[in-house]
């Protein structure tokens, strides 16, 4: 048993890993930028200030990327085309990554597409030297257009559309011409591009080794020591937010399983004892019906009728009351929710319990036993309750996880700050620290709930054992 | 059989039980009528309370009542007025224009809670710390990146002049407003920002920026501490942060020998009556207005239209609440992208203007509680509006008419219009976009879909992820589009909305402006005189009026509902639209 145990943790942890990997890799790919998320909403910076401030801003978007680690590689190593460069990550844009990435995919050459991207960056603070003096406003507001094009606009009709456009911007005024030195600089860079492509290197595939500098390392091995970070939102450790959070969340799942189960398995038994008779179809038909109601939809009905207002004030309707409150106002905040957590399940454990019940009262050893002699009771609870809980193991297993994660519906409707809501909250706001730590979390406990299971098996039933023989 | 009956008969007796103490145990925490404490509902917890690296409405709503500033918008008026200057500032033009010169006096009689008074010091380091490279004050930063110094005075260690390198007409707004005064005692103890000048924080050298003691400061205020911690968030304001209970509740406690109390009459920033504010977090607005009506919550601002209409309904609501509804600062529009390839015919946008049925929009969406706009100048700034302007009436016949003349016209009879642009044939097809999940947005888009259809235009409704919908906005990639503004209590600043320098990844979403519109702004910007001010801002209401960069709808109301035991609650435009530290009993 022992050596099975130790067996099953240990194959934990590359099924972590493969989570870990596989929710690490989700965040980087869904589009949207922290940094800019960070900075107010998306770099709000640029726009407000005065001339100075397209460097500045574009030193406080690389200083807070640097901050949040997002400046390294995404990982040990990348599998890649040789048309790639292993630097790629560098460039702090997101949009110019991707603009670039599209370039290396048309035209393969890597160090003419990095030239032609310096030309544009050199055009780009060249425009922004030029001094407004009447007659060159459009044609700078032009040019400043154009420019934002060819850094987002990989696709070759737009480039050669930009850079006919920017021609006649520059001869529009005479202080503009100064800019052609470097517009032809792009020019030249650009179809320097075009000529000597060599698309054909990304069907090399390569392999860049980026050693244990990326930001998977980083946050794994931060994570593994407990270190979660930092969340994005409000700046509190993710620990804290989570230790916080996670009690409530606890509290009240374990309190509905609990309930379930006390509930469910005298009835299930109840039903499979009276197999078909009007008890069993009245009691059935009940938890269908509660099985089909939606839980938000109960719980809005639950506060709009019980809560106060307009009809019975009988239960507070939201929060868990204060830390220094009794016990009994605790409970009495609790009722509502947990009346909404539990109701559902009634009907799925009970019917799992009816079932393994049937199916063990037909055993041979059932008829042995009231051979016996035994009372009633005693073969039911003692033989064939027994021997029918395998299925309720295997329920609970499931249901383990969920305690940790929560209900994101029913916190958000009875404002309870648990783990259903933190997640939430922190994946709409793309807080990355905390939805890592929750979903890790996650598979960790649901990884347990099924270990937890298998020994629950071979405790209710001898035959089931996972030591050699 | 007993055993199972015995299990489920305790559970019904706990039941039982429990439902016995909640009928005599009442509503452990309503109010009663002589309760002078408030409790108002919050939809969330703030992101922080840290004097800058904050920036949402209901962060700053609680601020207020412990931060102050130099001047604070009176909530009648929304006029500058003094709260820690002892008047409003003095402004000077620098010779040539080159800049100005702010000068503010503190008042004497301003305290910190140590009782040490607050001075130019205290001032000095406010704006330090937000100018400081690392401090996450990104949001404010850069308004007030022209205040390039501030100067003090050896004989008067109350008096003090910023310094600005432009002349900018909201210069005395942004110095006396956006700047919170903090005490140097609890936010620097060590002085750290003391071994720097305000000048080194104006285009930061590298040095600088990588100075251990820039790192020092800057993690420390932007740490927990500053942000949420009971003990070190303290102000000169009325109140002090005495709980938060994460997720659930903030509560600010009365200061009991305020500084401010000896000046009562001076005006409502020094009227702080209620003992106790309370901000009770419940996610969702059925349970927060059912509570409400429970008697737990005193004042709530109720976003679903329908939810606040069905009030008048409810006996509980009648009898213990009102309701209030000043006009907000905002305003709803659609957004026409002018730089698009349909678009950028000033006739077709005049012709979805004429096409879009606002007051049906108003009736159908907004249950009749919308005000029509004509611009972003809203009519609470009575002398900038433009009352001149007749906003474009629904007439599916002035816009075929328009269609007609830009060259729209159904060659080839499949009901759609089309036209030869670049020597291609293009019918006449457009693309709405809203942010996924806002279902007022959608409504907005399939009615607006109906009478594009009638006139003979093919409109695609569809949502992007919101940071998606926000990326390609910026890009300018996006055709027609739903989108709201909040303003400010002060004057209109054009630049973040129309000028050619915020488009290209900035607010600019539509791609309007050119030179000339450019140069308006900066014309309206400079200006100082509030008089000729108004005038440029007529002008540029009815250019706008006539480019249609925005098909302008509806401004709301806030939809504030209060305990009936209140009274002086200062009925507002300015955010949330009451003010309620100077809530006071009936008598």
């Amino acid at each position: 048993m022992f050596q099975y145990i130790v067996k099953r943790i240990l194959i934990f942890i590359p099924t972590l890993f493969v989570i870990s990997l596989f929710t690490f890799m989700l965040s980087v790919s869904v589009p949207g930028d922290p940094v800019e998320q960070m900075m107010g909403g998306g770099g709000s910076a640029g726009e407000m200030g005065q001339s100075s401030s397209k460097l500045a801003s574009e030193r406080s978007y690389i200083d807070k990327r640097k901050d949040l680690g997002l400046h390294l590689p995404v990982f040990y190593f990348a599998l890649s085309n040789a048309a790639t460069p292993d630097t790629l990550y560098r460039i702090p844009r997101k949009q110019h990554q991707e603009m670039l990435s599209d370039l290396i995919r048309q035209y393969g050459n890597w160090p003419q597409i990095q030239s032609y991207y310096r030309s544009i960056q050199q055009l780009d603070l060249a425009i922004a030297d030029i001094p407004s003096d009447g007659t060159n406003g459009d044609a700078k507001i032009g040019m400043r257009d154009e420019t934002y094009m060819l850094f987002i606009h990989p696709e070759d009709f737009a480039i050669s559309g930009s850079l006919e456009k920017m021609d006649v911007h520059t001869k529009a005024a005479s202080s503009m011409m100064a800019l052609q030195p470097k517009l032809q600089a792009v020019i030249q860079a650009y179809s320097e591009m075009k000529a000597t492509a060599t698309p054909r290197l990304n069907y090399i595939p390569s392999v860049h080794w980026y050693g244990f500098d990326s930001q998977y390392h980083r946050w794994i091995t931060r994570f593994l020591i407990g270190d979660f970070g930092i969340s994005y939102q409000d700046g509190r450790p993710v620990k804290d937010a989570v230790w916080l959070a996670v009690g409530k969340t606890i509290l009240i799942s374990f309190l509905s399983i609990l309930l379930t189960y006390l509930i469910a398995i005298p009835v299930g038994v109840m039903s499979a004892r009276k197999r078909d008779s009007k008890r069993d179809q009245i009691v059935t038909t009940v938890l269908f019906i509660l099985y089909s109601l939606p839980s938000f939809w109960v719980a809005t009905l639950l506060i709009n009728f019980f809560g106060g207002g307009d009809f019975y004030d009988w239960f507070p309707t939201y929060g868990l009351g204060e830390p220094d409150d009794s016990i009994w106002v605790k409970i009495h905040h609790l009722i509502l929710p947990l009346f909404c957590w539990t109701y559902g399940s009634l009907a799925f454990v009970s019917r799992q319990m009816r079932g393994a019940m049937i199916n063990a009262m037909g055993q041979d050893y059932i008829r042995t036993a009231r051979a016996k002699g035994l009372n009633d009771d005693t073969v039911i609870w003692k033989h064939a309750f027994k021997n029918s809980l395998l299925p309720i193991i295997t329920l609970f297993a499931t249901v383990f996880p969920f305690a940790i994660s929560g209900s994101i519906v029913l916190e958000i409707i009875f404002a309870i700050p648990g783990m259903g809501k933190l997640a939430f909250e922190a994946l709409v706001a793309r807080n990355y620290p905390i939805v890592y730590t929750v979903v890790m979390f996650s598979a960790i406990l649901t990884m347990l709930g099924y270990l937890i299971a298998d020994i629950a098996y071979a405790m209710v039933d001898p035959r089931i054992s996972f030591s050699k023989k | 059989m007993k055993r199972i009956s015995g299990i489920i008969s305790t559970f019904s007796l706990i039941v039982v039980i429990t439902m016995l103490l909640s009928a005599c145990g009442g509503g452990e925490s309503s109010s009663s009528k002589d309760d002078a404490g408030i409790t108002i509902h919050a939809l969330s917890d703030p992101e922080n309370l840290n004097a800058f690296t904050s920036s949402d409405a209901h962060a700053t709503q609680i601020k207020n009542n412990i931060y102050q500033r130099l001047l604070h918008y009176d909530y009648a008026t929304m006029k500058l007025t003094p709260v820690l200057a002892a008047a409003r500032g003095e402004v000077e033009v620098m010779e040539g224009g080159k800049g100005m010169k702010i000068t503010f006096s503190i008042r004497p009689e301003a305290r910190w809670d140590n009782g040490e008074p607050v001075t130019v010091d205290d001032v000095v380091f406010s704006l330090k710390a937000l100018k400081c490279p690392k401090v996450n004050s990104d949001a404010v930063k850069p308004y007030l990146e022209f205040v390039t110094d501030i100067q003090t005075y050896e004989e008067d260690d109350h008096k003090l002049t910023f310094i600005c390198n432009q002349v900018y007409m909201l210069a005395e707004h942004v110095v006396g407003y956006d700047l919170v005064i903090l005490p140097e005692h609890i936010f620097d103890p060590e002085k750290i920002l003391r071994n720097f000048e305000v000048s080194d924080f104006v285009n930061p050298t590298e040095a600088t920026i990588n100075d251990p003691k820039v790192k020092t400061f800057a993690d420390a205020f932007n740490s927990e501490k500053f942000g949420r911690d009971t003990e070190t968030i303290q102000g000169s304001g009325p109140y002090r942060l005495s709980k938060w209970q994460t997720g659930q509740r903030i509560v600010l406690e009365r200061k009991k020998d305020w500084w401010g109390d000896q000046l009562e009459a001076e005006n409502m920033f020094f009227q702080a009556y209620a003992p106790k504010i309370t901000y009770e977090v419940i996610n969702d607005f059925n349970t927060a207005i059912t509570a409400m009506k429970a008697g737990k919550l005193d004042v709530i601002l109720i976003t679903p239209v329908k939810d606040f209409i069905d009030l008048d309904e409810s006996p509980k609501f009648k009898e213990n609440f009102y309701k209030s509804e000043p006009d907000m600062l905002a305003f709803q529009y659609i957004g026409l992208n002018v730089r698009d390839k349909i678009l950028s015919d000033k006739k077709v946008r005049q012709a979805l203007a004429h096409l879009t049925n606002v007051d049906q929009i108003n009736e159908k969406v907004l249950y009749g509680k919308g005000k029509r706009v004509i611009g972003p100048i809203l009519p609470q700034f009575k002398d900038a509006y433009a009352s001149e302007i007749t906003p474009y009436d629904y007439s599916p016949e002035k816009a075929q008419k328009l269609l007609s003349e830009a060259g729209w016209k159904d060659t080839d009879g499949d009901g759609i219009l089309d036209k030869v642009i670049n020597g291609q044939k293009t019918p006449l097809k457009l693309t709405f976009t809203y942010n996924q999940g806002n279902s007022m947005r959608e409504t907005v888009g399939l009615m607006f879909k109906e009478w594009l259809r009638q006139a003979g235009i093919d409109l695609e409704v569809r949502s992007m992820e919101w940071s998606l919908y926000l990326g390609e906005l910026k890009k300018q990639k996006i055709q027609v589009f739903y989108g709201s503004w909040v303003t400010d209590p002060r004057d209109d600043d054009p630049k973040q909305i129309w000028h050619t320098e915020s488009r290209n990844g900035g607010s600019n979403y539509t791609g309007f402006g050119n030179a000339a519109t450019d140069a308006m702004i900066d014309k309206i910007k400079s200006e100082l005189d509030q008089e000729k001010r108004n005038q440029l801002y007529h002008e540029w209401q009815a250019l706008l009026h006539d480019e249609v960069p925005y098909i302008f709808l509806n401004n709301q109301t806030f939809r504030n509902v209060v305990h009936n035991r209140f009274e002086n609650i200062n009925a507002s435009s300015i955010y949330p639209g009451y003010y309620e530290a100077g809530f006071k009993l009936k008598k």
